[in-house]
């Protein structure tokens, strides 16, 4: 049976991922599971289906992101056949003009079940926050003060990115990607959540409007993996006298920095 | 005991079908019965307002079947519904006046 795995768009682009699904089906391409970034989905005959996303809305402090038993056996009572989970997303389909009613008639009760998502988002800044907080407490405690703590990090990154240029500009790359692509998906949760609350149902075929931020995020993602590529190997086996990368931007590194940093070889 | 704001149509149809005990699937059929056509309800709206019922006290399992889960009107519903549909007729009967108005 051949299989095909296409990244999927994010958790909540919920009319992008309906159309999405709903495409590849048109196409012969049926969803056979969800994952956290990748959907497989299996060869099959083109078929016109309809897909549905619905939340899953667990508690803060419920293990299971499942949808509760009875809402997805009443959802199958309608019609629907529930296909895969990936993390809060839940996938139902219903073959096209099987007449399975839409499962919100009220857009603002749909505005309901992207609380558990929003929340999801918020927390994913807690990782970022506490490292800043645990270095700057760390410096401060080490060179008596928070200000001289930035002093001195601000002096390591400028050495760093002169010594280590290629890293650097990976793990910064890493880092904007990351930081983008979490506020981004909570603008977007944000702006759908108020449209629902105003009434306003949600668009299962929106149209391909996510086609810039996704090609920002794998210019970004290239960018990284250009820049971490040659820095791999001279990690794996660390030269006795550490070498700068040699090239225009080790040069130009080193006329911003002042001349401080060993010469280009 | 008095209802501060008016019940949602949903909400007045959900409880008027569950003067008989059903499952969820049931509940829908009927409120589209009642209705006579005209409230069809989705099944997560529906989902929705059950979880909502339940949690303030107007409905209550009675059995649970291997997977559907049966609800009936507590005490505090059928209250609750009767104070509505009193409250729909009067409204109805003060506006009397208007058959016939242009």
């Amino acid at each position: 049976m051949k299989r095909r795995y296409r990244f999927h768009p994010g958790d909540y682009a919920l009319g992008e991922n309906e159309q999405f699904y709903t495409e590849m089906a048109a196409r012969g391409w049926l969803l056979e599971r969800r994952g956290a970034w990748l959907s497989r989905f299996r060869r099959g005959e083109p078929a016109r289906l309809r897909y549905r996303v619905e939340l899953s809305c667990p508690g803060v402090f419920d293990e299971s992101s499942e949808l509760p038993e009875e809402q997805r056996s009443l959802y199958e009572a309608c019609g629907w056949r529930f296909v895969s989970r990936g993390g809060l997303v839940n996938v139902f389909c219903a073959p096209e003009g099987s007449g399975a009613p839409e499962f919100y008639s009220d857009p603002r009760q749909q505005a309901d079940t992207l609380k558990a998502l929003r929340r999801n988002y918020l927390l994913g800044w807690l990782p970022f926050l506490l490292l800043a907080a645990l270095q700057l407490a760390m410096g401060a405690a080490l060179f008596g003060g928070a200000g001289s703590a930035l002093g001195r990090w601000a002096v390591s990154l400028r050495l760093a990115w002169v010594t280590e240029t290629a890293l650097v500009a990976a793990f910064a790359l890493f880092l904007l990607r990351e930081l983008t692509a979490l506020l981004y998906s909570e603008v977007r949760t944000g702006l759908l959540y108020r449209r629902l609350r105003r009434g306003i149902p949600l668009d299962h075929a929106p149209g391909r409007r996510q086609r810039l931020y996704r090609a920002i995020r794998g210019a970004l993602l290239a960018g990284c993996a250009a820049f971490a590529w040659p820095s791999s190997g001279r990690l794996a086996a660390p030269p006795l006298c550490p070498r700068p990368p040699r090239g225009p931007i080790c040069c130009w590194a080193t006329w911003a920095t002042g001349g401080s940093a060993p010469p280009c070889r | 005991m008095a209802e501060t704001q008016p019940m949602s149509e949903a909400m007045y149809y959900a409880l008027l079908a569950l003067t008989e005990p059903g499952h969820g699937y049931a509940v829908m059929q009927r409120v589209r019965a009642l209705s006579g056509g005209r409230l069809k309800m989705g099944p997560g709206t529906l989902y929705g307002l059950l979880a909502r019922m339940k949690k303030e006290g107007l409905i209550a399992l009675t059995a649970e079947g291997a997977r559907r889960k049966v609800y009936a009107l507590t005490p505090a519903g059928r209250r609750a519904l009767l104070g509505e549909y009193r409250r729909l007729k009067q409204m109805v009967e003060d506006g009397a006046g208007l058959e016939g108005y242009q």
